[in-house]
């Protein structure tokens, strides 16, 4: 294997973006998301894709639509309140059930907040995309190589279960530099011609993007909304099964437990090592995909061995905690490590947190 | 092994440029490598800072609290950051910019970056005396991969390639 090289998370993603097929980009420029947008325009001229600056972020994630129903592996990338320009688009990517990939950029606190990395979108991102109560595939990578392995595979699970995937990164891990191994063009397969979205192979080729038996996803019959939605929840429930990612860290005889995502997880692995030269037996669950949520993990957390869970989260109030609580035994003592506003969760702190639960051993 | 890095100065002085060179001579090296910017407020001016960290594991937190080697270029950097050295580590400083540098249970490493660059040949090559200085002083790196590094990023303009050379070897000379 060829040396790995040092790369920012944001220009890795975006190579590594176009080395997964994707040939349109629509965005506009936000702190800290800027990079990709930058990188992207020089950059997707090269190889004959599309880049396009938006007038906003509503018209880029629109553009991302058109896009998507045209067959191009698509891409927008924004960060705080561009996210929430774009949620009207989203519901329309999620009802239509249309293939495409967002990336958010996290940054700290609501509306113009400030600059620096947070996890303070997860239940915006991972509840709903957008009203109306439909989802798509949602993962919380935690470092650049793992933005860049979801990026990469991105596209072939949008086009499997045609569904919008959005991958939440955040500004420390869109700046920070780290060894990447870049990997090559990947040959799109001559099938994805006859999906249902993609431009056919004739111009003049007609294809439906809905195969229900009333009208297409946008009609607003209750019937037609009745019968795609029941489908489209049962294609949720089945992701439970199949599309599940988590990482286990020190777990084999861990007596307590940090549950983390992101940023936060992986500066929990600095707080596990340094604990357990001390002694103490604490291990992680950390989960990659956030929707599906691995609930399977934490449901087999067995109180009779765990003795205490952590969860650490860059979000005041917390989100990710709650959910975590939701599926883990009542019996574990359960408490919350939360930073915001663009502080990163501290390994110190974290530390001393399970110091004491475990009775300042 | 898990050495940690902050680099601090003015904007302008070149201290990303210097992260990022360290970062990517750690790289070089076959250390797990993570270098995170300061970003924010300090873009538009200001003090810039960068942290990096090498390991020979999968590195966590890309930030310390105590780092094993801090690097000043001025003084509000200095006045922020003299005091997140570990007990034993090293201090670097500019003494053209921070006069009489004190901190109880640390190294401190100083020169007169001002006069070292103008000896390179220019006065942008500060950062390039003091990149030579750490990593001949530290030994995290070894010094072939450290100007291999130098000339596969700055290398390009034969001119440059000149003055950086002189300015890498004033900097390994001032470590002895």
């Amino acid at each position: 294997m060829a040396k790995k090289e040092m790369w920012k998370g944001n220009e890795a993603m975006s190579e590594v973006a176009l080395r997964a097929g994707c040939r349109f980009f629509s965005g506009y420029p936000i702190t800290p998301q800027t990079p990709i947008t930058e990188y992207l325009a020089w950059r997707l001229a090269e190889v004959d894709g599309v880049f396009i600056q938006a007038e906003s972020e509503l018209a880029a994630a629109t553009m991302l639509l058109g896009a998507s129903i045209a067959g191009a592996r698509a891409l927008t990338a924004t960060a705080g309140p561009g996210l929430s320009l774009m949620t009207e688009s989203l519901s329309c990517l999620a009802s239509g059930r249309l293939p495409a990939v967002i990336v958010d950029v996290q940054r700290g606190g609501a509306a113009t907040g400030n600059l620096q990395g947070a996890q303070s979108d997860y239940n915006m991102v991972t509840k709903t995309l957008g009203h109306g109560g439909l989802k798509g595939l949602v993962y919380g990578p935690s470092t650049v190589e793992e933005l860049c392995d979801i990026i990469y595979d991105a596209w072939d699970k949008a086009e499997k279960y045609r569904t919008p995937v959005f991958i939440l990164s955040d500004a420390s891990l869109g700046q920070m530099m780290e060894p990447v191994d870049i990997k090559p063009f990947k040959q799109l397969d001559e099938s994805r011609f006859d999906l249902p979205y993609v431009i056919g192979r004739e111009e003049s080729e007609k294809k439906v993007i809905q195969d229900t038996p009333y009208a297409g996803p946008y009609s607003t019959m209750s019937e037609n909304l009745d019968y795609n939605y029941r489908k489209y929840n049962e294609m949720y429930e089945q992701w439970k099964e199949d599309e599940v990612l988590y990482e286990e860290y020190m777990m084999d005889d861990a007596e307590y437990v940090i549950i983390g995502w992101g940023m936060a997880a992986r500066i929990s692995k600095s707080a596990i090592r340094n604990l357990r030269k001390k002694g103490i037996k604490v291990g992680m669950i950390r989960p990659i995909s956030l929707f599906p949520f691995p609930e399977k993990p934490l449901n087999a957390l067995d109180a009779k061995k765990i003795k205490g869970i952590l969860v650490v989260e860059m979000a005041i109030p917390a989100l990710f905690y709650h959910d975590v609580k939701a599926q883990v035994d009542k019996n574990i003592p359960i408490k919350a490590n939360l930073h915001c506003g663009g502080y990163l969760s501290q390994v110190d702190e974290i530390e001393e947190d399970i110091l004491k639960m475990a009775g300042g051993k | 092994m898990e050495k940690s890095y902050l680099f601090a100065g003015s904007g302008g002085q070149g201290v990303q440029t210097l992260g990022t060179l360290v970062a990517h001579a750690s790289n070089e090296e076959g250390h797990f490598t993570t270098f995170l910017p300061a970003y924010g407020g300090e873009m538009r001016g200001g003090t810039s800072n960068c942290t990096i960290k090498m390991a020979d594991e999968e590195i966590g937190s890309p930030e310390e609290k105590l780092y094993d080697n801090v690097i000043v270029l001025n003084k509000p950097s200095y006045d922020r950051f003299k005091g997140r050295v570990k007990k034993g580590g090293n201090l670097f400083v500019n003494s053209a910019l921070i006069e009489d540098a004190q901190a109880d249970g640390v190294n401190i490493i100083s020169i007169n970056l001002s006069e070292a660059a103008k000896e390179a040949g220019s006065d942008k090559a500060l950062n390039i005396v003091m990149y030579a200085l750490v990593l001949a002083c530290t030994k995290d790196i070894s010094l072939e991969n450290a100007e291999k590094v130098l000339n596969d990023k700055l290398g390009k303009k034969e001119q440059f390639r000149a003055i950086n050379k002189k300015a890498f070897d004033i900097g390994v000379k001032a470590s002895k």
